[in-house]
């Protein structure tokens, strides 16, 4: 009888390796497989990336931070080889898989900051001035507390808000995955940041400055940034397990004023298949000029009218108290406030088909009588109608509209 | 291990080249197991496909906690067991030979045996109760631990090594015999 260690390695023999064809068979049927999971994806609404810059103060030093990491990405060119720097990279956008939350502060030369959260749902940020915002996916709302008039907003975000925006957490990781992935020169090193022993990753020139130098201190054990600069400005970033619970944890004063312009379940509903039409139809065809700036803003109420029963339509009515404008080039930009009717279409995947607008001066619902620079009464009341006329069905069943006709309702 | 996690990664992100090194790292390994489970190579190739193919679909929610190779010979030891038992109760519904299913080597594993010794273990392979032979291919060609024969065949670590080393025993008395 042989031993039991020749009978271990006998068996460690066994060893069955297919030849060239097999693998190719095996390869091919696994990657048809991956096509067709890929097309059923597709059929789902795909996440839009950061398309719509904020305006706030706030905003723009997060867009700033979010550029440094921008920039960060997109020096380097993923040669196919993995490296000890891109090894290290990686452990650190792997590593940002795991935190619950990530608080980040943001400097720039005049120490203008603004201090953020965001993870599990949840997005806020405060600025020195005392302003807050605090979005949540569950529920869907958005609140934000304006010091200056002492009151608290809450809205419906719809799919306006996470759809279109990313936290500074899931742009950082976006980012990272594509500096992994396209990297070319980066180095890492031991250090020291308050005392403490850190690696430190720097990445040299950019694709703008090839002298530039951005430098990432991160954790040695948790690999996770804690803090990151470039050029003048600094952000300092922790990863505590908890998040403030409401706006008034990031400092909003209870005594504030709260208006609610969360719409009911049932416009949000209409809403929501609109703005999936939109979407849908945005991937075929640019219709972005139309369905663009006149989108529902949110805010407004079915209610029963002539012709939207004439037509099997249903018509959603939204009240606006007028607003000033400005654009670079431009003069200032009057709206009156104005009442708005969309007629949304069941048959046509819910877009709309006609929109009224009356402008109105002066109008019963406005808050503010004495919002505009000039009297109100210097204006006339007007009255528009866009009509869509003709329609037209992609490919894949989603209707479009072909011809637009907008003219005096008066008329 | 860090490699695998950065192929997963990138593999994630849409690089369909970082599955093909997944692939060609790990397929030969896994044919291997499966074969040696199951006694057959079509249907070795079948599972190992069919576990590649579970791989790629979920990818995108799969979240890897240790090894990529642990986890994929875990795969394949999972999906051969159904694959047998499947193939036993096809079997049994036809032919009412569920014993013979269970011991018979319906095709001799086309191994890469060159000597007619190997070729006469892997025929004695065929032979071992399924558990024994589980635990010898998970032991000896998935190199795991009996912890981790024990835990993912939900039996205490004392079983395992017991089916392991019974295994052996059989193994050498059949051969002894012939």
């Amino acid at each position: 009888m042989r031993p039991a260690e020749d009978i271990d390695e006998l068996i460690k023999k066994l060893r069955y390796k297919a030849n060239v064809e097999t693998h190719d068979r095996v390869l091919g049927n696994v990657m048809r497989a991956l096509d067709e999971s890929e097309k059923q994806k597709t059929g789902a609404a795909a996440p839009d990336i950061w398309r719509t810059i904020m305006k706030s103060p706030i905003t723009k030093i997060a867009a700033a931070a979010v550029i440094i990491i921008a920039v960060m990405i997109g020096l380097h060119r993923f040669t196919g080889s993995i490296d000890g720097a891109t090894v290290a990279l990686a452990e650190v956008r792997q590593a940002l898989d795991e935190v619950k939350y990530m608080h980040s502060e943001s400097y720039d030369e005049e120490q203008h900051f603004q201090i953020s959260w965001s993870g599990s749902g949840i997005y806020c940020h405060k600025a020195v001035d005392g302003s807050c915002v605090y979005v949540t996916s569950d529920p869907d709302r958005k609140v934000e507390y304006a010091p200056k008039t002492k009151v608290i907003t809450i809205s419906w975000p719809g799919d306006g808000y996470w759809g279109a925006h990313e936290t500074p957490l899931q742009t950082i990781k976006r980012r990272l995955d594509h500096h992994v992935e396209y990297s070319k020169r980066i180095e890492t090193n031991r250090g020291e940041l308050n005392g403490q022993e850190v690696d430190v990753v720097k990445i040299y020139g950019t694709r703008e400055d090839a002298n530039e130098i951005i430098t990432m201190w991160c954790d040695p054990l948790s690999h996770l940034p804690l803090k990151l600069h470039r050029r003048d400005i600094t952000i300092a970033y922790s990863y505590p397990e908890e998040a403030p619970a409401d706006i008034y944890e990031l400092g909003a004063p209870r005594s504030a004023i709260v208006i609610s312009t969360v719409p009911s379940e049932e416009v949000q509903k209409l809403l929501n298949k609109f703005f999936r039409w939109r979407k849908s139809a945005l991937k075929h065809k640019n219709i972005e000029n139309m369905f663009g700036f006149l989108t529902p803003a949110r805010i407004g109420q079915i209610i029963e009218h002539e012709y939207a029963q004439q037509h099997g339509l249903i018509c959603l009515e939204e009240f606006h108290q007028g607003e000033l404008r400005t654009q670079p080039g431009l003069p200032l930009i009057k709206s009156l406030p104005s009442r708005r009717l969309y007629f949304f279409d069941p048959k046509k995947d819910y877009m709309w088909v006609r929109m009224e607008n009356y402008e109105v001066p002066e109008a019963s619902w406005q808050i503010n009588k004495n919002w505009l620079p000039e009297d109100q009464r210097n204006f006339k009341p007007r009255h528009t109608i866009i009509d869509i006329l003709e329609f037209e069905r992609g490919k894949e069943g989603v209707w479009f509209p072909v011809k637009v006709k907008e003219y005096d309702g008066e008329k | 291990m860090l490699e695998d996690r950065l192929l997963l990664w990138r593999f994630k992100r849409g690089n369909r080249e970082a599955f093909r090194l997944i692939y060609e790292k790990y397929a030969d390994a896994l044919l291997t197991l499966a074969a040696n489970l199951l006694n057959d190579k079509a249907d070795a190739e079948d599972v190992v496909q069919d576990v590649f193919i579970s791989f790629v679909q979920s990818v995108q929610k799969f979240h890897l906690r240790g090894s990529l190779k642990g986890y994929l010979t875990t795969c394949v030891a999972n999906r051969s067991r159904d694959y047998l038992r499947k193939n036993m109760r096809r079997q049994a519904l036809t032919v009412n030979r569920l014993q013979q299913a269970t011991t018979t080597v319906k095709n001799p594993v086309q191994l890469v045996i060159c000597s007619e010794q190997l070729q006469k273990l892997s025929r004695a392979m065929a032979e071992l109760p399924y558990e024994q032979r589980e635990a010898i291919v998970l032991r000896l060609h998935g190199e795991m631990r009996f912890k981790t024969i024990a835990k993912l065949k939900n039996i205490s670590i004392k079983t395992a090594q017991s089916r392991y080393r019974y295994g052996l025993d059989k193994l050498r008395s059949i051969r002894k015999a012939r």
